[in-house]
């Protein structure tokens, strides 16, 4: 029942919000859907200790039965997905982005949420692709009609990206389901475990290469990634939190659910260009970090580095790369979600974030949002002791061993250029820690266009629940208060719990990796 | 070792850097003067020693020993950790314990020396000093490394946007293109020309199905 609840509950309401709630204020739909969002996690807890299963007839007909249930994969990102879900609803009590009725805004998010409770807990592969592409919709809408309201051609060009680009992963996607339902006979991921794995080689190949490049798209994998930087940039805060924190989240989760576990022959086969591609992503994603002028750009492009990171992690075959993958996934919704939230903030308020400028020292003028943006910066280079390290120090362990024996050249290779990128990603963080946070000493009487801009910008009309930062402080006035201080201190404190203690998540994770492994192998 | 026994060991090592950082720098147990007029150093023009002074440590004595204080508590830290078992380590090693007690010694024995025989900085340094003010080349190999990075990372990013994207671009602007064809050729046909259609369309299924029975 809780399982029912906890996938229904923000579909439903988020249906309510989007279909009926036109008229309703923002303080109301903001507080209506916060509501909603903390009732899901608190039910994400109680099916994460409770771990019930759902199986009942659906479509008899095909054979596909609503078949809803948890194991130590899914916990990680239910649990991440319904926390992001609840800050971004109660982010949304601070700033409701113009472009639509409040209740559209909180609605879209709820949709996303539950879409991607569906997808973790969807043990068919029938109902976990409906899920899958249920989180488009809302999350064109999230881009195209909240985006950033002084570009709008920009805007509509990410929408159009963001739609094709998913639209085309997924139809890739659907048809090597739709391969591999026709060949083993039946659409349970439990099933398919055993069905999948005897069928021949050929045929393995075939759906392993359809479902991997449909699902490299969403994860992104180099070079399906350039939708992201460009939905990344245009989306509002709250969109590109969930972009990042659990769109990225499906793609891996995809990956490991249905090539990996299903086809593990195919899969095996393909595993090292799977590797090259992640280590191309991530030097190709560190470097262009680099020199890149748009803040929330760089953190899209640092996101592709970190994939790559997962994906090296996948491919390698192994219990210990596949756990590190799985830990970078969920360090990366963390960190990547505290980023956006830090420089969504300055985007909004200053108007556009361009490194090319020399911006107000953070450190002094917004010690808060100063502080968030060092814990991100620093935790996105790999620093030992928060949440970004483990992934990526395991990954690139486990690809010193991976399990193929024939393969190790390659990986041993792709390991060493691994490594390399990840000390490119501390130049590119130290480089928006000095533009940023040590900063230059601008005049905050002299704001250079920045007024200007934010006036432009500031579209928070009556809609708006937020009543501290207006009026007085202008643009000028960034620190972190009230509503996103609290979701800053929330994701802060994730960030260094992940690191610290590693063994909280891998412990939960240990057992349903090895079976995963253990029963394809 | 391990892990735990190099995060507990590098405070001491750093420790020892930094105190011989600063007996170089600062001269020993001499007062605040910071460079004595010994011939290497008075030989700098008064700029160039201002700017040494200044570069070596910018905030006086004060400060060095601050630091030196720091890590000193840290060391000590890791050793009470050590002897203490807090952590779940392998126990001392007893040739490790020996050679580091005997570099410790080493150096504090040199140290002595050097300072009662004038300021060890220069005698330690002597003629090298520029070199040792230049940190060995650090900056020189690090914009000969960071340079070539840079560039590298601007043609990535032209190849991202301009190549990779590219195709992206290409295959949206077919598809547009593709639609407008569609939409023109249905404006152009004339309306006789749909049944006709209808029946072409009705004689290939058939087709289709009489050959494809089986």
């Amino acid at each position: 029942m809780a399982l029912i609840t906890l996938v229904l509950l923000p579909l439903l309401g988020g249906l309510a919000l989007v279909a009926g709630g036109r008229g309703l204020a923002a303080p109301v739909a903001t507080r209506v859907g916060a509501a909603l969002a903390g009732v899901t996690f608190l039910l994400a807890v109680v099916v994460a200790v409770t771990r019930p299963v759902v199986d009942r007839s659906w479509l008899p007909e095909l054979g596909v039965r609503a078949h809803l249930g948890v194991d130590g994969i899914a916990i990680p990102l239910i649990l991440l997905t319904a926390l992001v879900g609840v800050l971004v609803t109660i982010h949304a009590m601070g700033e409701v982005p113009a472009g639509g009725s409040p209740a559209t805004f909180v609605g879209s998010l709820l949709l996303v949420v539950g879409g991607a409770l569906a997808t973790f807990t969807a043990r068919d592969i029938v109902l976990f692709f409906l899920a899958f592409e249920l989180v488009l919709i809302p999350m064109w809408v999230l881009i195209r009609r909240f985006g950033d309201p002084h570009h709008p051609g920009a805007r509509a060009e990410a929408g159009h990206r963001f739609v094709l680009y998913t639209a085309v992963g997924s139809t890739l996607m659907l048809v090597g389901i739709l391969l591999l339902v026709s060949s083993a006979g039946s659409t349970d991921l439990g099933r398919l475990v055993e069905a999948g794995a005897a069928l021949p080689h050929g045929r393995q190949l075939t759906i392993a290469l359809l479902l991997v490049t449909g699902l490299a798209v969403k994860v992104p994998v180099f070079p399906l990634h350039t939708w992201l930087p460009s939905a990344h940039t245009i989306a509002p805060t709250a969109g590109s939190v969930l972009l990042a924190a659990i769109l990225l989240k499906m793609g891996t989760y995809g990956l490991v659910r249905l090539p990996l576990a299903l086809v593990p022959s195919g899969f095996a086969a393909l595993a090292p260009w799977l590797a090259i591609a992640g280590v191309v992503g991530i030097v190709w994603g560190s470097l262009v970090c680099l020199v890149e002028r748009d803040l929330k750009r760089l953190i899209a492009y640092s996101s592709v580095a970190h994939m790559g990171f997962v994906v090296l992690g996948l491919s390698t075959g192994t219990v210990a790369g596949l756990q590190a993958a799985l830990y970078g996934n969920l360090a990366h919704g963390v960190i990547s979600a505290l980023l956006f939230v830090v420089v969504g903030g300055l985007k909004r308020r200053w108007g556009s974030v361009d490194l090319r400028r020399s911006w107000p020292a953070l450190r002094e003028i917004a010690p808060r949002r100063g502080f968030a943006l060092i814990l991100g910066l620093a935790a996105a280079l790999g620093l030992p002791g928060l949440a970004g390290f483990w992934g990526e120090f395991l990954a690139v362990l486990a690809a010193w061993r991976p399990a193929d024996v024939t393969q190790i050249p390659v990986f041993r290779t792709v390991a060493v250029i691994a490594a390399i990128g990840g000390a490119l990603a501390a130049a590119y963080a130290l480089r928006v820690a000095r533009l940023l946070w040590v900063g230059d000493a601008v005049e905050l009487a002299d704001p250079a266009g920045v007024a200007d801009a934010v006036e432009a910008v500031d579209p928070s009309g009556d809609g708006d629940g937020d009543s501290g930062q207006r009026g007085t402080g202008e643009g000028l006035d960034v620190e972190a208060r009230g509503v996103e201080w609290m979701a800053l201190s929330a994701l802060g404190l994730a960030t260094v719990l992940l690191g610290v203690l590693p063994w909280l998540v891998l412990g939960v994770m240990d057992p349903a990796v090895t079976a995963l492994l253990g029963g394809a192998r | 070792m391990g892990l735990i026994g190099t995060i507990f060991g590098s405070p001491a090592a750093t420790t020892a850097a930094a105190c011989a950082r600063s007996a170089a720098a600062l001269g020993g147990s001499r007062p605040p003067a910071l460079f004595p007029p010994c011939a290497a150093v008075a030989a700098l023009p008064a700029a160039r020693r201002a700017r040494r002074a200044e570069h070596l440590d910018p905030h006086g004595r004060g400060n060095a020993n601050a630091v030196l204080l720091v890590l000193a508590v840290l060391s000590l830290v890791g050793g009470l950790a050590l002897v203490l078992e807090l952590f779940d380590l392998p126990g001392l090693s007893w040739t490790w314990t020996v050679i580091t007690v005997l570099l410790i010694a080493v150096g504090a024995g040199l140290a002595f020396a050097l300072g009662r025989a004038g300021d060890p900085g220069v005698r330690f340094v002597g003629r090298r000093a520029a070199l040792w003010d230049s940190g060995f080349g650090a900056d020189t190999a690090y914009r000969a490394l960071v340079r070539p990075v840079e560039r590298l990372a601007r043609v990535v990013a032209f190849l991202d946007t301009e190549v990779i994207d590219g195709y992206v671009r290409g295959g949206a602007v077919a598809a547009r293109l593709a639609g407008l064809a569609g939409e023109r050729f249905h404006r152009r046909e004339r309306v006789r020309l749909g049944p006709w259609l209808v029946v072409a369309g009705l004689i290939i299924v058939l087709a289709v199905g009489v050959l494809g029975w089986r």
